[in-house]
């Protein structure tokens, strides 16, 4: 899946045409929202870029976890590429919400658990990034990032949860309404259809980015390797 | 490949495995003379040179007389932080007796001395666990005396020593993990912070709840949480630092 | 309760949405270019070599 040219090609097509109709479908399929206006459109692709970036931690977690015991390099780029991908939505979600929040919520940023616990888990992968990088033997990078993954993907929850104790104002969108949540609204079912299917494509669009990623890696190993052979002659 | 996961108990490589309880027992034993052998050397070796733990106090003072400073602290505003500077206070001089206590061990080689001794590796955690648990705590007997009577408050109430014994304890016991992948990286040195201080806000946040909450005088039903969530903390963490140490060592 | 007008934030907010990832496949192109440049000189280096 990761090395086939064919399998990345058709993925970038079927990705591109997903976020060509999702983006049509914010902004033509779903109604402007009456109490927030037209700002509640932000809210589709906050969403599903949110949840990529909490799927793409799983992952790395995951790959650490598999890395760690079976010692295959692929699991080991994948967590990586994971990482970074993740990052890149984690900031996507995080300053879009902050967009949202300005007209909502009258601020820009409140302390709020969510995204306390966005931002720190954000603080974590950067870490993870930087361990990366301070490691030169290719075999102990890849253990201690499987390490890191893990253990910081485990202090999530607990984060969120010693936040959680000082009271969310962030709207509730699944479940029960909270009832201190501002900015809270119906959701009609065009708007829930949307929001489901920006949720699908941006993780389609993860994976694809994922595929890419990898092969980016393979590339840069390739030529590293070739690096090495030539002052070796 | 992998050497046998950390996971699967204590029994000593290379030990035939007896039957009958005697057998675990003695295995057990064998695994604490281990832990107590490397808490031990460090013990030996801190109380000959005195460099870290007296790192770490003097850290630690300075700290508390900074913030008196740069908090521009009266009375009460002593009064509402003072739980918070504790902590920080806590965590900063913990991560600088973790780096060291590492980088010694990474510097004169002597862990791959006790790599070479039959013994389960995660005993080796645990001995390096304890003692950097000690440290800290050494650290904060002095310290809170000390805090008491600059601040003017009852730090040394007993349910905040307890809140002192779980903080501390959850925090070495992940800052040793992360110390001992931190100190092989090119710049070891800031690196441990970085990757300990995000993974230890729960810590951070359920101790200075519940050390402001004694402080204060809250009713025992809104502190109790933050006495769960230290105890949940210190056993996920140290379960996860104890299977994922043998990774670390792999050589 | 009129609908405020909020449509500069919705232009910002895709402004991000979609401005993020763009930055950060330039970044891959970037890397990949990059890559591709000591990709060939190496195997030029390796074929002199070879002569």
């Amino acid at each position: 899946m990761f090395k086939s040219d064919r399998v990345a090609q058709i993925l970038n097509l079927v990705t591109a045409g997903l976020l060509l109709v999702a983006t049509a479908m914010v902004f033509f399929y779903a109604p402007t929202e009456v109490t927030m206006g037209a700002v509640q459109r932000v809210f589709y692709f906050h969403v599903a870029a949110a949840w990529v970036g909490l799927a793409a931690f799983m992952v790395t977690f995951v790959a650490g976890l598999v890395y760690l015991r079976t010692g295959k390099h692929l699991w080991d780029q994948i967590g990586h590429a994971s990482v970074e991908i993740g990052l890149v939505f984690t900031v996507m979600g995080a300053a879009s919400g902050s967009i949202w929040a300005r007209p909502a919520w009258n601020t820009w940023w409140t302390w709020d658990p969510r995204l306390t616990t966005y931002t720190i888990m954000a603080l974590i992968y950067v870490a993870y990034l930087m361990l990366r990088q301070g490691l030169d033997d290719p075999d102990r990078r890849a253990r201690f990032a499987a390490i890191y993954g893990i253990v910081g993907f485990i202090s999530v929850p607990i984060t969120f949860f010693s936040i959680r104790i000082w009271r969310t104002i962030h709207p509730v969108v699944v479940g029960g309404s909270g009832d201190a949540a501002q900015g809270t609204f119906h959701m009609t079912s065009p708007m829930l259809q949307t929001m489901l299917f920006s949720v699908f494509t941006f993780s389609v669009v993860y994976v694809c980015l994922l595929v890419n990623r990898v092969r980016l890696e393979d590339l840069a190993e390739r030529v590293e390797q070739l690096k090495v052979r030539m002052l070796s002659a | 490949m992998r050497p046998s996961s950390a996971g699967e108990g204590q029994a000593l490589p290379g030990q035939p495995a007896r039957p009958a309880a005697s057998g675990a027992l003695a295995a057990a034993g064998a695994y604490w003379r281990a832990v107590s052998a490397v808490l031990w050397k460090d013990l030996a070796a801190e109380f000959r040179s005195r460099e870290l733990l007296s790192a770490m106090l003097v850290f630690s003072l300075l700290v508390v007389l900074i913030f008196n400073f740069a908090l521009q602290l009266d009375r009460v505003a002593r009064e509402n932080v003072a739980a918070g500077v504790l902590w920080v206070t806590a965590v900063f001089s913990g991560t600088l007796g973790l780096n060291r206590s590492l980088s010694q061990e990474k510097d004169r080689g002597s862990l791959d001395g006790l790599l070479l001794a039959p013994v389960d590796r995660s005993a080796l955690y645990f001995g390096k666990m304890l003692g950097n648990w000690l440290f800290m705590l050494v650290v904060q007997a002095i310290i809170l005396p000390v805090f008491s009577v600059l601040y003017n408050l009852p730090m040394l109430l007993p349910l905040n020593l307890v809140v002192v014994l779980l903080g501390t304890l959850g925090y070495a016991g992940v800052g040793t993990l992360l110390a001992s992948m931190a100190v092989h990286s090119r710049s070891r040195d800031v690196m441990l912070p970085i990757l300990l201080l995000p993974v230890a806000v729960p810590v951070l946040v359920a101790a200075v709840q519940a050390s402001g909450g004694l402080l204060e005088q809250r009713a025992w039903d809104e502190i109790s949480q933050w006495f769960s969530l230290l105890i949940g903390y210190d056993v996920i963490f140290i379960a996860v630092a104890f299977m994922a140490f043998d990774y670390v060592l792999e050589e | 309760m009129d609908t405020p007008d909020t449509f500069n934030y919705l232009l910002l907010g895709y402004a991000v949405l979609f401005g993020l990832p763009f930055l950060y496949l330039l970044s891959w192109w970037f890397r990949r270019r990059n890559l591709q440049r000591d990709l060939e000189l190496l195997q030029t280096l390796n074929d002199e070599q070879k002569k």
